[in-house]
């Protein structure tokens, strides 16, 4: 267990910079994610804090001690790829027990060791088994106790549960979840599922094209997304923007006028005659058929039914709105072409950076 | 009607290979000294071969010499792929096709060209050149095996061992060798039935006073041949199968994955 820090990490591959200046903070035990799409820099940060990669500037360090010249098999990390990576040739048995052959220990306590580990995953009646003959969950698992067994200082998982199928994929973060919290490991997991980052981490860490667009608990990503990226990113967003033409904090509406329309939409955090972008996520409003003092009117070009909720696209002068209407009141369901009204509270509008 | 007929004519392709070998196989076990009907089945000819010692040590110094070409093949030929590895795309690539070359080159003309140079450097034939052509020949054939079981391994599995806190040497002896080692014993394989059946490069390259078994049947043919020929080469076709049967036991499943179906 150990407290990592990152410090203005950078790497190039030739002219390109794949990581420009990467910093953060995981603490001890701490599950944070590294969420970003593909190509913007996470498997490489990972890579590099588990020393596969050298970085091209800036520190890392575990617990105060740079790590920088050490290398991989020095470094005391468990890691689990995407491809699980487990020793073909080898039963689970040895699968598990190959990190403890490389230490100094006794037979008995690697065995012993290997013994609780199989346990905590549930494979103990598969010791025997070669990685060909398990299930895609068992190999996961077995993958995941080979790289625990060796208590490393920090946890490093890429994309581990990409190759699941999705119901799998769901258990598999309620047991990792789980087996992590037991073990207390500090750990860094890399994925472009935006609701597994959800989930499972204590801190997720947005990234985008080689930098940090965003660091926060799931619930302040989501809520408070700094920037366009991450609201977009994380979940579906609506964006309004423009100048700050007219406000009313009291009642709580702001207007916002760009090329010559304006809008009036609810919402506080907005100083007058400034430019504001404004970001409204799509549960976050509400649909009705009456009018609605302060909605914005539009007619319903599409609904895509998805048994608990329903996205309704609603066209309002010119502009698209995407909004989630709950399927609890099946006798209020939204039809297409209906003329609605479309509110939501002050409050749902985040104020972000342009 | 359309699978009846796709099994016939695969039936005739077939035959067209392994026809030849019965007749040359069969032939060995007639009585008859030209190869010519009526079939009477005798043993002679392998009892003849059995007290040839021309022949017999002919075939001794081609196992020998094929026995260390292999050898020699599958060690260049691993030190290649792995110190390929760390090479960048284009070098790699151009040291790809140059070491796929001397398949490309005739044996005749390789053959020519070592004794050539031979001469040109002023040295006498000796086994040691005709070795050094055979190993020039068969390297790419292992090369080929090794190189496909490389990029098809995954290259995690060394990243997963190295994480784990195994040395480089470690990993290399618990994960690469076992995951190449099918291929390694193919590739040698492979190698010492390029030597061994070699005909052009020892025969250039050859001192007088020795001989393999290429250049013993090729000689025995031309001062008019018995069927001790047959015989010798049908022992030929039982150790190449038994050798192939044994390999394929050995690696199994491994080895049949890497002949195509794959485990990737």
């Amino acid at each position: 267990m150990s407290k990592v820090v990152l410090e203005n990490i950078v790497k190039k591959y030739g002219q390109n910079t794949v990581v420009k200046g990467v910093s953060l903070t995981a603490e001890n035990g701490q599950l944070l994610s590294i969420l970003g799409p593909s190509g913007c820099g996470k498997t490489t940060t990972l890579r590099m804090i588990a020393g596969f990669e050298q970085s091209d500037g800036g520190t890392i360090s575990f617990d105060g001690k740079p790590m920088d010249k050490v290398p991989v098999n020095k470094r005391n990390i468990g890691m689990v790829f995407q491809s699980y990576a487990l020793f073909p040739h080898m039963t689970v048995e040895d699968n598990i027990a190959y990190g403890l052959c490389q230490r100094n220990l006794s037979q008995s306590e690697i065995k012993e060791r290997v013994e609780d580990a199989m346990k905590m995953v549930h494979l103990e009646d598969f010791a025997q088994r070669k990685p060909k003959a398990l299930s895609g969950g068992q190999q996961q698992r077995v993958a995941l106790a080979r790289a625990l067994v060796i208590k490393p200082d920090v946890l490093l998982l890429d994309e581990c549960l990409s190759a699941l199928d999705k119901k799998l994929r769901v258990e598999m973060q309620v047991e990792l979840r789980r087996i992590l919290d037991k073990t207390g490991v500090t750990t860094f997991f890399v994925t472009h599922d935006q609701e597994e980052a959800m989930t499972l981490s204590d801190k997720i860490v947005v990234m985008n094209n080689g930098v940090i667009e965003q660091v926060g608990s799931p619930y302040e990503v989501y809520e408070r997304p700094k920037n366009r990226f991450v609201a977009g990113f994380l979940g579906k967003a609506n964006f309004f923007e423009g100048r700050v033409t007219s406000m009313n904090a009291e009642e709580g509406y702001v207007v916002l006028e760009k090329d010559g329309n304006s809008v009036a939409i609810p919402a506080k955090d907005a100083v007058l005659g400034e430019d504001a972008v404004f970001a409204v996520r799509p549960e976050k409003m509400r649909i009705s058929k009456a009018p609605v003092t302060g909605a914005l009117k539009g007619v319903i070009e599409h609904i895509t039914y998805s048994g608990n909720i329903s996205s309704c696209n609603v066209e309002c002068s010119g502009r698209s709105l995407v909004c989630e209407v709950s399927n609890d009141d099946m006798s209020e369901r939204p039809q297409r072409g209906e003329t609605v009204f479309v509110t939501w509270e002050s409050a749902a509008s985040v104020r972000i950076e342009g | 009607m359309k699978k009846a007929l796709s099994k016939i004519y695969v039936l005739i392709i077939l035959l067209y290979l392994y026809v030849p070998i019965i007749v040359l196989m069969l032939m060995g076990f007639n009585e008859s000294r030209y190869n010519s009907m009526p079939f009477k089945l005798s043993f002679q000819w392998y009892q003849a071969l059995a007290k040839d010692e021309t022949l017999i040590t002919a075939a001794r110094n081609s196992l020998i010499l094929a026995f260390i070409t292999g050898i020699i093949c599958v060690t260049l030929a691993t030190l290649f792929i792995l110190g390929q590895r760390f090479l960048s795309g284009r070098v790699k690539s151009v040291f790809d096709s140059v070491s796929m070359m001397p398949m490309s080159i005739p044996w005749l003309i390789m053959g020519l060209s070592l004794l050539l140079l031979i001469r040109a450097l002023n040295l006498d034939k000796s086994m040691f050149f005709v070795g050094a052509g055979h190993v020039v020949i068969s390297l790419p054939y292992s090369l080929l095996v090794l190189k496909a079981r490389m990029a098809s391994m995954d290259q995690s599995l060394e990243e997963m061992s190295a994480s784990l806190g195994a040395t480089p040497f470690t990993t290399f002896r618990r994960v690469t060798l076992p995951a190449i080692a099918p291929a390694m014993v193919a590739g040698g394989f492979l190698s010492f039935m390029i030597s061994f059946d070699n005909f052009p490069i020892s025969y250039f390259l050859t001192p007088s006073g020795i001989s393999t078994l290429p250049i013993e049947i090729q000689s025995s043919i031309k001062f008019g041949f018995t069927p001790e020929i047959n015989a010798v080469s049908t022992v030929i076709i039982g150790i190449s199968l038994l050798c192939l049967a044994v390999t394929g036991l050995i690696m199994g499943s491994s080895l049949k994955s890497m002949m195509g179906k794959g485990d990737k």
